[in-house]
């Protein structure tokens, strides 16, 4: 246990570049590094379990994890005013359309963001999915800290259909990535579809 | 209350002002008692160089009396120039309802303030007369700048200064300023009267002002003792003001300018006790250290404040 | 090292010449290094070497991170060479290190001999006296009727209780005073490397990061939403303290009378914060009074306006509500800022200008009187095109990238229009509109974790209690000596002998000199006088 910590620790101090770079984008406009996220997946005995939590959508009603307890979960933080939220909002969406049959679901976390313009965000890319306010947005934040937290817009984390995070992804998303490590967590929760 | 306030306010300005007035009387006196001992210091120089062999202040005791009387009157004066100070300082914190010592002018009141102290502090002990002239111009000097560049009316302090570490990291700093004051004049003039004792030139004037002061064993030892006072004070200044930091600013030390320039102060002292003793290094060179770190404390009083821009800004003009 | 005369590294580097030569040589370099003129050297090279950091613009310093930048765009020619060379990260550079470890390394050389020989020298008693005790400071010699044997027990008893150590040896009594003077400056020289060690530990494991929060606006302690991060080297951005807050309120006051009209009285901001999964709790952070969460602190440092508007695109469709934060520009408050809607159709919008809190017109133009927002007024000018955020570059919320935008013209000017509370401004062609609903604040928080920081202060304590112990305290010894006289009593000597730069306390002598006699004994003045 506190050996996988410690590997995992090492591999996120290699983040820490990347990671800050994009954060960076919410203030102070750096030149940035690429586009491409820093991935990982953790093995299914090395997960662990994401705290439950609550948040308010974008289109009114209330999001809580226990509705989706059993279910493969993609969530992805973003914000309307970041650039590198706008390559991969495509990716999302089609990876969100194509494994939806596979049980799997996508909730967004607007973070730093105003309604009006996450809305406007969504309309223009034609995001189905919901996603939590970025008033309601600490909690959700906050909850995979005991496994990975986000560190970054966007970041993409991967929960499996036990609630324990599978994979994070920092930084945008291609869609090869994230459509096969939500296939493949997809897969091993039901191994006869 | 408001009333009040005013009134001390400008009770103060008049309180600072009188003092200038008799500071500058003060310098006056002492200047015409240097000229008087100046005198004196030849006669010696011309006999036996009388002034060496005494060791401790002979010159002054063997003028005539009206030099003596002279000296007297400008060290009566620099007291009631310094009560008036002290009078000017304290109206000006009862007018602003706290510590007065909130922003670059009432520092610079308050640094006159224990300059002035130090130095009769040491009067009341060593044979220091002959830094009158020379301590007494300091002050003016700071207190001329503080009325007329550096004026600020009495209020009500920023919140970022509203701490209880401002009274104690700026009181410690003030202090070891004084006291540093005091350690740089002796130092200063130990470097003359070292010279003149070298060449063994009473003859010009320059040799003969240089003969006129005490030996160079009592100006290093006040030197010393105003050092080693003051050491350990600005020390605890730089402490105390790196612990307010971590209560402000969430990080005890950040190369800040003024903490950087403090720091710098602090080594050359650090470098000029150690040169003390150095072999070799002893008096002359040691002494270059310490005028350096006193350098580089009137820089951080001065310079920082008015030309590089940081976090103490706020404190500025 | 500070201040003190017994030094044995001075020793001038003589009579080896029989060593093997590289470890000659080793030795020589060893001892030159450990000297205290290396120190003196070093010590006076550290100053210097501080010097450039207070003049060039530092990165990683808070007061002004974009200072670098500034300084670089200002001397495009300069900055590269004082970059190559460290200027911009003194505190940091290889030289500026290599100044303080030699300096410590010389210090450590230095004091860990001495430590040495003050174990040494204080288990081992009081050296004998010189031969000849009249040249000392405060030298006496009486005759007395007493026997030699008494006048050496009453002295050694004297000398016993002012708390000398004392030994006694045929007809001399010896002690010494002050070692603790040694044991300070030891104490000194050492906690400045614990020192070290507390404030390396923060520099290895904690961070500092800023975030700016909007009034109603929410902060979760994950890496993504702070404005800036600075971790160390070993710092675990992913572990970071679990907690969130709500900035419910920013309380300003400003002086609104009187000589210092407009300078600020207090700052307040209110917070609703849950840690560790806990019940949310308020708090009011101020200037020096942070909030503290183990060790992860929150200081309020800086606060400004969020002009709260709304945009409307072609279609009329809101694509834009909320604050924005401007940045201030000066001690009234005047700030600028931009509002970019990337999602606006047909066209995206952006709107650049600036927010006067309290808006008066002067000669030179629009400026503001007052920090508060007594009459608040938005200035702002338009663009139309491409924001310039297709191609996933990250950019600053602050500044537009105007390669790719057109500024909205109406009769061939530039269309700008000053907005009060509850107007609204209208491109022309219908491309949009603005609304300035209201102001908002923000606050600054500097965020910092810096785990050594006890460590650090014990250091500190001690340091600077060894410094005062190493300066205050005059370590002396202290010499008497009987000569028994022919028909009977003896000719007593004493003297001190200071091994600091300041002479002995003159009323030791004296006392011993009283205890010996009784007080009113005419010899003790008499002999005073003869030594001088």
């Amino acid at each position: 246990m506190i050996c996988h910590r410690r590997s995992r620790a090492r591999g996120a101090a290699c983040l820490v570049a990347v990671a800050v770079t994009l954060s960076a984008c919410t203030a102070d406009g750096r030149t940035p590094t690429g586009t491409d996220g820093v991935v990982e997946v953790i093995a299914a005995e090395d997960r662990q379990r994401v705290e439950p939590f609550t948040g308010e959508l974008l289109d009114g009603g209330r999001f809580d994890t226990t509705s989706l307890a059993g279910k493969v979960v993609v969530y992805n933080v973003w914000g309307s005013w970041c650039a590198p939220c706008r390559t991969e909002a495509p990716v999302l969406k089609q990876v969100s359309e194509e494994t939806r049959k596979l049980g799997v679901r996508f909730v967004g976390i607007n973070v730093r963001d105003n309604d009006a313009a996450a809305r406007a965000f969504e309309d223009n890319y034609g995001i189905e999915y919901p996603s939590i306010t970025t008033d309601t947005s600490t909690d959700a934040m906050l909850a995979f800290g005991t496994a990975l937290p986000p560190s970054a817009v966007p970041s993409t984390l991967v929960v499996d259909a036990q609630g324990r995070l599978a994979a994070r992804i920092v930084g945008p998303t291609g869609y090869s990535t994230l459509s096969t490590i939500v296939t493949e967590t997809a897969a091993e929760s039901d191994p006869g579809q | 209350m408001i009333f009040d306030e005013q009134i001390l306010a400008r009770l103060s300005n008049g309180l600072v002002y009188s003092a200038i007035a008799v500071y500058a009387l003060a310098m006056l006196a002492y200047a015409a008692e240097t000229a008087g001992r100046m005198a004196g210091a030849r006669v010696e120089a011309a006999g036996v160089a009388g002034a060496r062999v005494a060791g401790t202040g002979t010159a002054v005791t063997d003028a005539p009396s009206r030099i003596r009387l002279l000296g007297a009157v400008g060290t009566s004066l620099t007291v009631l120039a310094f009560l008036l100070n002290l009078g000017g300082v304290i109206t000006r914190g009862l007018a602003a309802g706290r510590v007065p010592w909130g922003n670059m002018y009432e520092f610079v009141l308050v640094c006159a303030l224990a300059a002035g102290a130090a130095y009769l502090a040491f009067l009341s002990r060593r044979p220091v007369r002959a830094f009158g002239v020379w301590i007494v111009a300091i002050v003016l000097l700071a207190l001329g700048l503080a009325v007329t560049v550096l004026y600020a009316p009495a209020g009500e302090l920023v919140p970022v200064l509203d701490s209880y570490w401002l009274v104690i990291h700026v009181a410690a700093a003030i202090t070891g300023g004084g006291v540093f004051t005091v350690g740089a004049v002796a130092t200063a003039l130990f470097l003359v009267r070292h010279r003149q004792e070298r060449r063994g030139t009473a003859q010009a004037p320059r040799g003969r002002y240089a003969a006129s002061l005490p030996s160079t064993r009592t100006l290093e030892q006040v030197a010393h003792t105003a050092h080693i006072f003051a050491f350990p004070i600005w020390t605890f200044a730089v402490m105390a003001g790196a612990i307010w930091a971590e209560n402000a600013w969430g990080r005890y030390w950040g190369w800040d300018p003024k903490e950087t320039w403090a720091f710098i102060t602090w080594v050359f002292y650090a470098a000029h006790l150690h040169a003390q003793a150095t072999a070799g290094w002893r008096g002359v060179r040691a002494s270059w250290f310490a005028l350096a770190g006193y350098a580089a404390f009137l820089f951080n009083f001065f310079g920082v404040n008015l030309w590089i821009s940081g976090l103490h800004s706020y404190a500025g003009v | 090292m500070t201040d003190v005369e017994t030094k044995a590294t001075e020793a001038a580097p003589a009579g080896r010449a029989q060593a093997p030569p590289s470890w000659g040589w080793l030795r020589w370099a060893w001892r030159n290094l450990t000297s205290m003129r290396t120190a003196v050297v070093l010590l006076a090279l550290l100053g210097l070497a501080a010097i450039p950091g207070s003049v060039f613009p530092q990165r990683n310093v808070a007061s002004d991170p974009a200072a670098v930048q500034q300084y670089v765009l200002e001397h495009p020619r300069l900055a590269p060479w004082l970059d190559r060379l460290g200027m911009f990260d003194v505190y940091a550079s290889p030289w500026f290190a290599a100044i303080y470890v030699l300096l410590l390394v010389s210090m450590t050389g230095c004091v860990l001999p001495r430590s040495r020989r003050l174990w040494q020298s204080a288990r081992s008693a009081p050296p004998p006296a010189p031969r000849n005790l009249t040249r000392l400071e405060g030298h006496h010699t009486w005759e007395t009727t007493q026997e030699p044997a008494e006048v050496i027990a009453t002295a050694a008893a004297h000398l016993n209780r002012r708390r000398f150590r004392v030994a006694t040896a045929g007809h001399e009594v010896r002690a010494e005073r002050g070692y603790l003077r040694e044991v300070g400056n030891l104490a000194f020289h050492l906690s400045l490397l614990v020192l070290l060690v507390g404030i390396a530990a923060g520099k290895l494991i904690g961070f500092e990061g800023r975030v700016a929060v909007t009034e109603g606006g929410t902060f979760a302690n994950d890496l993504s939403q702070y404005d800036a991060f600075s971790p160390s080297a070993w710092t675990d951005v992913d572990d970071l303290e679990p907690l969130s807050f709500r900035l419910e309120e920013f309380d300003v006051s400003y002086q609104t009378s009187g000589p210092n009209l407009g300078q600020p009285s207090q700052f307040a901001a209110r917070l609703a914060y849950r840690a560790g999964g806990g019940e949310e709790q308020t708090v009011t952070v101020e200037p020096n009074r942070p909030l503290d969460i183990n060790e992860t602190k929150f200081f309020l440092t800086g606060n400004g306006y969020a002009p709260i508007v709304t945009v409307r695109d072609g279609r009329g469709k809101a694509v834009f509500t909320g604050p924005v934060q401007f940045l201030p520009l000066d001690t009234s408050y005047a700030s600028d800022g931009v509002i970019k809607a990337p999602d606006a159709q047909p066209t995206q919008l952006a709107f650049e200008g600036f927010l006067l809190p309290t808006a008066d017109v002067g000669p030179q133009g629009p400026y503001s009187t007052f920090p508060d927002t007594l009459n608040p007024q938005l200035f702002l000018t338009a663009y139309t095109g491409d924001l310039g955020f297709a191609d996933g570059v990250p950019q600053s919320v602050f500044t537009l990238d105007k390669d790719e935008l057109t500024q909205v013209r109406r009769n061939g000017q530039p269309f700008s229009q000053a907005l009060s509370v509850g107007e609204t401004m209208r491109l022309p062609g219908g491309q949009g509109s603005l609304t300035f609903d209201g102001v908002s604040r923000f606050a600054n928080f500097q965020i910092a974790y810096d785990p050594g920081k006890e460590i650090t202060l014990v250091a500190a304590v001690v340091l600077l209690v060894g410094l005062t112990a190493s300066l205050a305290i005059r370590r002396r010894r202290l010499w008497l000596r009987v000569r028994p006289a022919e028909g009977g009593g003896c000719l007593v000597e004493v003297a001190s002998y200071s091994l600091t730069r300041r002479e002995s306390p003159p009323d030791e002598i004296q006392d011993l000199v009283a205890a010996l006699h009784g007080p009113d004994h005419p010899s003790v003045t008499a002999g005073k006088d003869a030594s001088e």
